[in-house]
């Protein structure tokens, strides 16, 4: 990582305690603009508490957390429109249409309303649903609710997108989709993101950077997708593999 | 719209149209059965303590040619009674499950007690004490309709979905941002399915006590026919009530269909 980048999303040494039970331990990590970071484990290895840490639902018992400069917890109104999210299910509220969802964010920063008329649509264009924006949520399938729910994350523009197990309820043929739709839009407007998932061939598809987390919350491994096996190859099945090996040897450790 | 969208839509359209027709199926059948029990009850007992469906009806257009000032002051009383106990109550519960901690713990149990008073004894002690027949009639209305409605509110804003919530909750709104944007639109899902229920309870309640604590309206002149023990005038506002009851819920059932329109209702085949 070139030392000139800014750094967007900065964990110095983070440990969370639930009561005796330790979640995160001793946790550091760094991520530059516009670089994607994939962070792989088994539950329970501390991701959604490492998700939690970043929105600002959760102070560290020790250590630091940074986003964009301010911490996520004390500060919570200062990243206002700067962590977009899209998560496992799409969470759209109901009773608006997708263009009403994609406007959500948009609304809360008080953006005018030609404004947040003109980027939602934009936004949903940009994930094809052009057609579909008057469309409610039960009118939508499993696919085009999540293609919102990204469209939601990205319009408000933020500095840091968090993708928690964002396709992973979807089929391989329509997640596969997303995730080119999502490394389109990530590259267009040079987006920070951190994708948390269970899949090791999406981790290394998604990402520059793989961190394999253990437990409690800690670095196994860190891999530079670049340098590996490409996903797809007869040698990134074998390398699929170690990595397995390496998480399940992590748990029954 | 793509032909496999277009094609979905129709066969919703269908099945709409196929719902309808069922209803109104079942509706003429209901109709049917009471004209017979009617006329069965009308050949077993005297005609004037069983009138035939001839008679009823003859009465019911009587009854609307000479007292429809009568029935119009009960709509009246009926409509500004359920104004204003949605909108408070509809305040009140969206307040009980914005504030839980502060107003819900303490409004919660004031509305379960009010809720338990029986519907009578509004009823007897407001005739005792208010002299103001409009006043007495609508205090009684709307002390059974506020906590039904806020109670319901209450629960709907209870019942948001806290995955949803989160999803709001990543823009860090501000706490009147919730509520626009989630609680108040929630709160009206549970506010119009209360309606069909409080207000059918409501227009009972009323013509109750116009019948006992005034000299107008629908209940005060069912109370005339029971002096003259005038059977047929019984039944006649009787139909006119059931009517007035139906076209209270068909205007409810506009409203939910206009403003619920989001909603896809499952059907278990």
């Amino acid at each position: 990582m070139s030392p000139d980048k800014r750094i967007v999303v900065d964990v110095d040494n983070v440990t969370v305690r639930f009561k005796s039970f330790v979640a995160v331990e001793g946790l550091s990590l760094q991520i530059a603009k516009g670089e994607r970071v994939a962070i792989l484990g088994r539950t329970g290895a501390g991701k959604s508490t490492l998700l939690n840490l970043l929105v600002g639902n959760l102070a560290p018992t020790a250590g630091k957390v940074r986003v964009a400069g301010a911490d996520p917890f004390s500060e919570h109104q200062a990243l206002q429109g700067r962590i977009g999210m899209a998560f496992q299910s799409p969470r759209l509220v109901p009773w608006r249409t997708a263009l009403g969802n994609v406007k959500l964010g948009l609304e809360i920063l008080r953006r005018s309303k030609a404004e947040q008329d003109r980027t939602a649509r934009q936004w949903l264009e940009q994930v094809h649903l052009g057609s579909a924006v008057d469309l409610y949520p039960s009118q939508l399938s499993g696919g085009m609710r999540q293609r919102v729910s990204l469209a939601r994350a990205f319009a408000i523009e933020p500095d840091l997108i968090l993708l928690d197990e964002a396709f992973s309820a979807l089929d391989e043929v329509t997640a596969a989709d997303l995730r080119n739709e999502f490394l389109r839009l990530c590259a267009q407007i040079e987006m920070t993101s951190l994708i948390v998932t269970h899949n090791i061939e999406e981790a290394f598809i998604l990402a520059d950077r793989v961190i394999l987390l253990g437990r409690p919350a800690k670095i196994l491994k860190t891999f530079v997708a670049s340098e590996e096996p490409a996903p797809g190859t007869a040698d990134f099945v074998a390398f699929r593999e170690t990595i397995h090996k390496m998480i399940v040897g992590n748990a029954s450790s | 719209m793509s032909s496999a969208e277009k094609k979905q839509n129709d066969l919703e359209a269908a099945k709409a149209r196929q719902l309808m027709l069922r209803t109104a199926l079942g509706y003429a059948l209901a109709i049917a059965i009471f004209i017979v029990l009617i006329e069965v009850g009308h050949s077993s007992l005297p005609p004037y303590l069983f009138p035939s469906t001839t008679q009823i009806l003859s009465n019911t257009v009587e009854a609307l040619r000479h007292d429809w000032l009568d029935l119009l002051l009960t709509v009246v009383r009926l409509i500004f009674a359920l104004l204003t106990a949605t909108l408070l109550g509809w305040l009140l519960g969206l307040l009980m499950g914005a504030f839980r901690s502060s107003v819900g713990l303490v409004a919660m149990p004031i509305l379960s007690i009010l809720q338990a008073i029986p519907a009578a004894s509004w009823i007897l002690v407001a005739s005792l004490w208010i002299a103001e027949p409009e006043i007495r009639v609508w205090l009684i209305c709307f002390s059974l309709g506020l906590p039904l409605y806020a109670i319901s509110v209450y629960e709907g804003v209870r019942d948001l979905d806290g995955e949803l919530l989160e999803a709001v909750e990543q823009f860090r709104p501000t706490k009147w941002q919730v509520m626009y944007i989630l609680l108040i639109p929630q709160s009206f899902v549970y506010l119009l399915i209360s309606m069909r229920t409080v207000s059918s309870l409501v227009l009972r309640v009323l013509v109750f006590a116009e019948l006992i604590g005034a000299s107008t309206g629908v209940g005060a002149r069912m109370s005339d026919a029971q002096t003259n023990f005038d059977m047929p005038m019984i039944f006649a506002w009787t139909v006119i009530m059931v009517v007035l009851n139906f076209a209270m819920l068909w205007l409810i059932d506009i409203a939910e269909r206009y403003l619920l329109s989001w909603r896809r209702e499952v059907a278990i085949r």
